[in-house]
């Protein structure tokens, strides 16, 4: 992945809020939802801010304690992780003039890989229709495949 | 496209039977049921907000037997997709193909029609929760958001139960209100975030399992399913309470109820995706409100007690005040 490579967030398909220290995602084409703490909530930021891939990493070496590879990569497979999940797109817009990156100027923290927490609960959910694809009297289930309609 | 579904709307208005008028949190919806085997389905849900409409409707509602029709190409029934909806300008439209349900919205000249097939066949969902995508693609425009969740309240305010189906909502909200808490939904719960975070009730119906609804012998059913029942508890629903909390329930299984705090973003999972995926093209609007809610509110997990009346106590005590 090219360090001058920008994405964005796939709206309107994907809503995300920052709340708590945490994003929380939502996929409303899938129904899957997910969970970004610490590292992951900062390239998330970094993806909405516009910056490109390199600028996040720097952004990440300056924030936390660990050497430059390992947050690199760790960085990059995670936002490979984000676009596979449909999160994410290439932002091929202009890219407005990037602020330097700071360093240096607070207490860097210990660094842990980002995770992503998928829950996936929602697909039965949107795959019959939540409020009338029922056998006339229950809350939505999908009906087995041998179960006459 | 548009001028087929302004068509559709205009014959709906066309065959307008006298309506009923509700005050819906704060809005003026007048409903007309063109079918009176329709009304006596549809109507009671939505019987504790009747209230005479002065001057203009806030929306129009035509309750109509049938289908779109084939002017509505946008809402022909696709086996591959288990809804359709679109939005083009001010209309909306929603099919259910395997119920045949549809809605349509114009927000433009703020008139709505909701088609089903046949009054005897309405499901059970629908009888509890009428036209709920048209009322919440409409109320979306007055800054209110459709919440999949319970609510009940004391005069202190109200709690916000939320999670999917079976985590508990329903008989938590029915103990509440068996135990004279205020009902303001089992299911489904207008919301507001400004000014103050609100819940509005909207249906005054809940849905239980027959053998829960057995667990409260002194409430009426009102009408029976296979395995589930309508109760109607309009007689103790409150037209709305400033939010106070949201519980998360969780069954457990132990006799004794508690709560525990959790973080905002614990509230917003459970909250925002089976809301936004309930009204479809809510989007992103909707999904601001309600993580303005999880933000501004403490959040707490409900470990679920077998003993209702503790489920009671313990959800009042965590809203403070008499109850109402």
């Amino acid at each position: 992945m090219a360090r001058a490579e920008r994405f964005r967030v796939n709206a309107p398909s994907v809503v995300s809020d920052l709340i708590d220290g945490e994003v929380v995602v939502i996929n409303l084409d899938t129904g899957d939802y997910y969970s970004l703490p610490g590292v992951a909530c900062d390239i998330w930021s970094g993806v909405r801010r516009g910056l490109s891939v390199g600028r996040i990493v720097e952004d990440l070496v300056g924030a936390y304690e660990a050497d430059a590879a390992t947050i690199e990569a760790a960085a990059v497979e995670f936002i490979v992780r984000l676009r596979a999940e449909g999160l994410i797109v290439p932002d091929d817009t202009e890219p407005a003039a990037e602020p330097a990156a700071e360093r240096g100027g607070g207490v860097r923290r210990g660094f842990a890989p980002p995770t992503l927490e998928k829950y996936d609960d929602m697909r039965e959910f949107l795959l019959v229709d939540p409020i009338h694809e029922v056998d006339v009297t229950d809350w939505p289930r999908v009906r087995p495949r041998d179960e006459p309609g | 496209m548009a001028a087929g579904l302004a068509g559709l709307l205009a014959r709906a208005e066309h065959r307008a039977a006298p309506p009923l008028d509700y005050a819906v949190a704060g809005q003026r919806l007048r409903v007309h049921y063109a079918d009176e085997a329709l009304r006596e389905v549809l109507a009671p849900a939505l019987g504790h907000l009747r209230e005479p409409v002065s001057g203009h409707a806030g929306l129009r509602l035509f309750v109509l037997v049938g289908a779109p029709g084939a002017s509505a190409p946008a809402l022909a029934p696709d086996a591959r997709r288990p809804r359709v909806h679109f939005a083009e300008g001010a209309l909306r439209g929603v099919l259910y193909p395997a119920t045949g349900i549809s809605g349509l919205l114009d927000g433009a000249s703020r008139r709505a029609a909701w088609w089903v097939p046949a009054p005897e066949r309405v499901p059970l969902a629908e009888r509890s929760g009428p036209f709920r995508t048209v009322l919440g693609w409409w109320l979306a425009g007055h800054g209110l958001s459709i919440a999949h969740a319970a609510a009940v309240g004391t005069a202190g305010g109200a709690a916000l139960l939320v999670g999917r189906g079976g985590s508990g909502k329903s008989v938590t909200a029915v103990a509440c209100a068996a135990a004279g808490l205020g009902f303001l939904g089992d299911d489904t719960v207008v919301c507001a975030s400004d000014p103050v975070p609100t819940a509005h009730c909207l249906y005054g119906h809940a849905s239980l399992h027959a053998e829960d609804a057995r667990r409260f012998p002194g409430l009426a059913v009102s009408w029976s399913g296979e395995d589930k029942v309508l109760v109607d508890l309009g007689a103790r629903a409150v037209r709305a309470l400033p939010l106070q909390a949201v519980l998360v329930p969780r069954v457990t299984g132990q006799p004794r109820s508690r709560v525990s705090p959790i973080s905002g973003a614990a509230v917003l999972r459970a909250l925002a995706p089976s809301s936004l995926l309930n009204v479809p093209g809510s989007g992103a609007p909707a999904f601001g409100q309600l993580a303005a809610l999880a933000r501004g509110l403490p959040g707490y997990r409900l470990d679920l007690g077998t003993d209702l009346e503790d489920v009671a106590r313990v959800v009042a005590s965590v809203l403070g005040g008499p109850r109402p």
